[in-house]
């Protein structure tokens, strides 16, 4: 076949010693910033491009790349630990990651992390060498009506999911829909609810949002709390998944995996909606749902599979197509450019060496992140027995070098503050701020894409059914809310109190 | 206890470290200490990767580091705010394009400084000329069929651009304008604006010649005119608007350096000497137009008049189309 | 009655969807509505507004009837000190320089605490001093001054 000679073309581009140099300082980079919230691959990989002048385009795009991905693994790291999303995709790790970190099961929670990823890594990698062009191409179908029905299904079915307090949980989508509004409007070029505020015109940073409300809020009700006394967690247990965690975890990861692939070769969807939609979908199956937000492990085995797939995927639309889908991917395009490279579809015919370099050094990136993260395992659940009062300042640091360094702008620090002090509030008002960072994220792509679509078809609100794949979006929809009312139906849901 | 000694000891040694290398010399030559670069976007884009490119030489020709600092935010506007307030000392310095220069003052109702009196230009360093391109499979490889498909189609042309009030939003409406169209424009947060130009949803778009170019060399999206007065070294076979038939459409962007109003004149002229050595240069002059911008150089005093007419220019066309950013 | 209603977490959720759709309505009334097919940049933010009343009037009626209550401690001093903190390093990034600015965020989060010794949290401001510089200065580069003169 084919592709496999591409494959072995690229193991002996990847395995040169350089090459796999440049991959480890990658992997070891990434893994280090994803560790730290805020600075994320942007920052490093645009402060890095300088010295990638200086070396080889192929040796450049491996080491970019690898920091890239390892800031996946990374990020779900201080997740699990600390409740402190490093990256933003790391955010619904924090949901049960940090919950059976709490209950002294840091260990199985980091290594299912760990080898969740790499299996996606795996798959991906696969996946891009075979398919890769192709599913670009099927890509390119998705307009503003596909994008705005993909969505749409998305709220609907985690408004169908959420658990405990409804009626809250809805209004903590509303919430965060309505937070999603605070910025510039595309569509228009107003500027909302941004008070004059030049900083607020570009809306209110997802990072900012998520360590206030996740990281801030959960160390101020940790003071509070007299009982926690000197040191952390109790105590931790096995650092071993045990094999009922590995039976659990082997659905979730297939499922994430091709979840996060599917949404990674999207371009128009973010960092988050891959491990958002994993969890919900391991929610939406599991035989015992009220397990979910309280140490779940498929709830950190399913999203942190997605997020790793959805990161690697986001290569195809820009390696054969030139579509950046983030702005890390318009970093790394960027840099190609100035290397004299025009990411596209003669990639593949005129540089193979950069294209399956990439690919085969894409998944021994993965492996090396594997092999280093999960001895680390040991050394970060240790460090969770250093004494919270010396460790949660440490957090904080961290937190706010990173979150600083995201625009050098001390205004996103304040309004941190702020959102750690709403975060505790929400905390103690039992409002769930997960449907809130959901619609966050979904709101403003949604309202974006509804009115393109519109604009597009001059008005013309049938669009969203014309269109096959937006048809079948929207059906899907419907069919969600048709399940969600049946049980409804037969029996009154006396499950609505907290 | 010994243990707590040894900690002062170093704190104590640090912080004598660090107010040494802190401390600013007084001195005639310039540069003297690291130079603050600051460029008002994120991270990643053409104007940011150029920078630092051009930075880095400088770097090594002045013998102190330029270090690049991205003030994102705002059209731009934080980071010119920011250097706007600035001490005009030589130590903090920018590089600026178009929108926050010449047209924001006109698009932001309420700008509480004014780039153009507030800002010392130092040099231009290069011209950045939009490209009108259409989907390949669109069926309008030159700008008359355009023109024609948008008198014929219902609801007239779309065009998408990379936000309200941008160059390639108000050069496509230039053209509009100039040829009695009706187009829809679409406005896109940056480069999200490809992806329904190549699908072939949107009919053309006006774009900065880097975020097209991979695009145009696999044959996905044709050029079929650039916007500048004279044709772009990175395409060279594309005709321009003004060849096309549309005298005076010139409409594009460029950057270059900037410095805080008051900055001493020698210091300005030295930064200008560099950067016209550097941009000369052949490894840069490549680079550069291989990503699609044409190196300019130049006198301040060019970049001055150059920018004065820009800001003339767009004031008109974003009045006439009504853009604003409240 | 009075006392209970401090306590009362769905009282003050539904109090806080219901003043933020208020406000929000009040600030969007002046963004350009539109039409539902060609929808100007208030409408969502009304729309969101007005649901979110709601769901607030709801909340707050039903907490009025059921009167739950909020769980766990409260600690006055860290909801206060700890934002504090970071708003100082942020206030003090640019005058002050990068390790002013961090010493003073190590201490003021470290008093927002139940603990305070003071050897202990100076050891802490200095290691972590160090390993800030050495991580993000040195290691990633990041142009922060150290110390800047007042």
């Amino acid at each position: 076949m084919e592709v496999f000679q591409h494959l072995v073309f690229g193991f002996s581009v990847a395995l040169s010693v350089q090459n796999l140099l440049y991959c480890l300082a990658g992997c070891l980079l990434g893994t280090l910033i994803g560790v730290l919230p805020g600075i994320g691959p942007l920052a490093t990989i645009a402060m890095l491009t300088p010295i990638t002048f200086s070396i080889s385009p192929v040796g450049a795009l491996i080491m970019l790349a690898g920091i890239y991905y390892g800031a996946q693994y990374g990020g779900s790291t201080t997740a699990i630990l600390v409740n402190l999303p490093g990256e933003t995709s790391a955010v619904v790790t924090c949901l049960d990651g940090y919950q059976m970190a709490r209950q002294g099961r840091a260990g199985p929670a980091l290594a299912i992390a760990a080898i969740g990823s790499f299996f996606a890594g795996t798959v991906c990698t696969l996946i891009i060498a075979l398919f890769g062009p192709a599913i670009a191409e099927l890509a390119l179908e998705f307009g503003p009506a596909e994008y705005f029905s993909l969505m749409l299904m998305g709220l609907v079915a985690a408004a169908v999911l959420a658990q405990g307090d409804m009626v809250k949980s809805l209004a903590m989508v509303v919430m965060g829909l309505l937070l999603g509004t605070v910025g510039t409007d595309v569509n228009s070029g107003w500027r909302r609810f941004s008070f004059d505020i030049a900083e607020l015109a570009d809306g209110i940073g997802f990072v900012v949002l998520a360590v206030g409300v996740f990281a801030l809020g959960e160390i101020v009700a940790n003071l509070g709390d007299s009982k926690k006394g000197a040191v952390f967690v109790a105590k931790v247990g096995s650092l071993f998944p045990s094999r009922d965690d590995l039976k659990r975890s082997s659905g979730p990861i297939i499922r994430g995996t091709l979840l996060g692939a599917f949404f990674g070769v999207l371009p128009g969807t973010g960092p988050a909606i891959a491990s958002f939609s994993s969890y919900m979908l391991e929610k939406r199956i599991s035989k015992d749902p009220s397990r979910f937000g309280h140490g779940a492990i498929e709830g950190v085995a399913g999203p942190e599979s997605a997020n790793n797939a959805d990161a690697q995927c986001k290569f195809i639309p820009m390696l054969t197509l030139g579509i950046p889908a983030s702005g890390t991917m318009a970093l790394m395009l960027g840099a190609l450019m100035i290397h004299g490279i025009a990411p596209g579809p003669t990639v593949m015919t005129q540089r193979p060496d950069l294209f399956w370099g990439l690919i085969v050094s894409m998944w021994i990136g993965n492996l090396m992140l594997v092999i280093l993260n999960l001895p680390l395992v040991g050394l970060w659940t240790s460090l969770l027995k250093v004494p919270y009062r010396m460790l949660f300042p440490a957090i904080i640091v961290f937190s706010c070098i990173g979150i600083y360094s995201l625009s050098n702008n001390a205004f996103d620090l304040y309004l941190t503050a702020f959102f750690g002090i709403l975060g505790f509030l929400w905390m103690k008002f039992a409002c769930p701020p997960a449907p809130m960072l959901l619609g966050f994220v979904l709101g403003p792509m949604m309202e974006e894409n509804l009115r393109r679509a519109l604009l597009m078809s001059r008005g013309d609100p049938m669009v969203f059914l014309s269109e096959p794949i937006s048809l079948g979006f929207i059906i899907a929809t419907v069919l969600i809310v048709i399940a969600m009312m049946l049980p409804a139906l037969r029996k009154r849901r006396g499950d609505i109190t907290d | 206890m010994n243990n707590y000694l040894k900690h002062i000891a170093t704190l104590f040694t640090l912080i004598c470290g660090f107010l040494l290398t802190g401390t600013s010399v007084a001195s005639d030559v310039y540069p003297a200490q690291p130079v603050t670069v600051v460029v008002a976007f994120t991270a990643g884009g053409t104007t940011d990767l150029l920078t630092r490119m051009v930075s880095t030489r400088l770097s090594e020709q002045l013998g102190k580091t330029f270090v690049v600092e991205n003030k994102p935010g705002a059209g731009g506007n934080i980071g010119t705010e920011f250097v706007v307030r600035a001490r005009p000392d030589g130590y903090t310095l920018m590089v600026n394009s178009v929108g926050p220069i010449a047209v924001n003052p006109t698009l932001y109702k309420n700008l509480p400084y004014n780039p153009i009196t507030d800002l010392d230009p130092v040099v231009q360093i290069a011209d950045v000329p939009n490209v009108l391109v259409v989907p390949a499979g669109a069926n309008t490889p030159n700008l008359k069929e355009l023109i024609a498909k948008g008198k014929t189609k219902k609801g007239g042309l779309s065009y998408s651009s990379t936000g309200v009030g941008t160059s390639s939003h108000l050069s496509s409406f230039m053209l509009a304008q100039a040829a009695n169209l009706t187009a829809v424009h679409i406005p896109y947060k940056g480069a999200d604006a490809l992806n329904d130009l190549l699908a072939g949803r949107i009919d053309f778009m006006f774009a900065t010649i880097p975020s097209v170019m991979p695009h145009i060399q696999s044959g996905k999206l044709l050029p079929i005119a650039v916007s500048s007065a004279k044709r772009s070294r990175s395409l060279p076979d594309v005709p321009t608007m003004i060849e096309s038939g549309y005298p005076g459409f010139e409409a594009g962007s460029w950057f270059g350096f900037f410095a805080p109003r008051g900055t001493p004149r020698s210091i300005i002229d030295k930064l200008n000497k560099a950067v016209n050595d550097i941009i000369k240069e052949p490894t840069i002059d490549k680079q550069m137009v291989f990503a699609g911008a044409d190196p300019v150089g130049g006198s301040p005093e060019q970049f001055k008049n150059f920018i004065d007419s820009e800001f003339k220019k767009w004031q008109v066309v974003v009045r006439d189309s009504g853009a604003t950013a409240q | 009655m009075k006392s209970e209603l401090r306590n009362n977490k769905d009282f003050w959720a539904g109090m806080m969807f219901f003043w933020t759709g208020v406000g929000a309505m009040i600030v969007a009334r002046h963004y350009p509505f539109g039409t539902t097919l060609n929808m100007g940049p208030g409408y969502f933010p009304m729309v969101l507004g007005g649901i979110l009343i709601v769901f607030g009037a709801f909340i707050t009626f039903r907490g009025l009837r059921r009167n739950e209550k909020m769980q766990g401690p409260w600690s006055l001093r860290a909801l206060i000190m700890l934002p504090l903190s970071i708003v100082a390093f942020g206030i003090l990034m640019r005058p002050a320089g990068f390790i002013p600015a961090l010493a003073v965020l190590v201490f003021l989060s470290a008093a927002s605490g139940r603990e305070f010794k003071f050897k202990e949290v100076l050891f802490l401001t200095l290691f972590l001093c160090v390993l800030s510089v050495a991580m993000f200065i040195w290691g990633l580069g990041l142009p922060y001054p150290l110390i800047r003169k007042f």
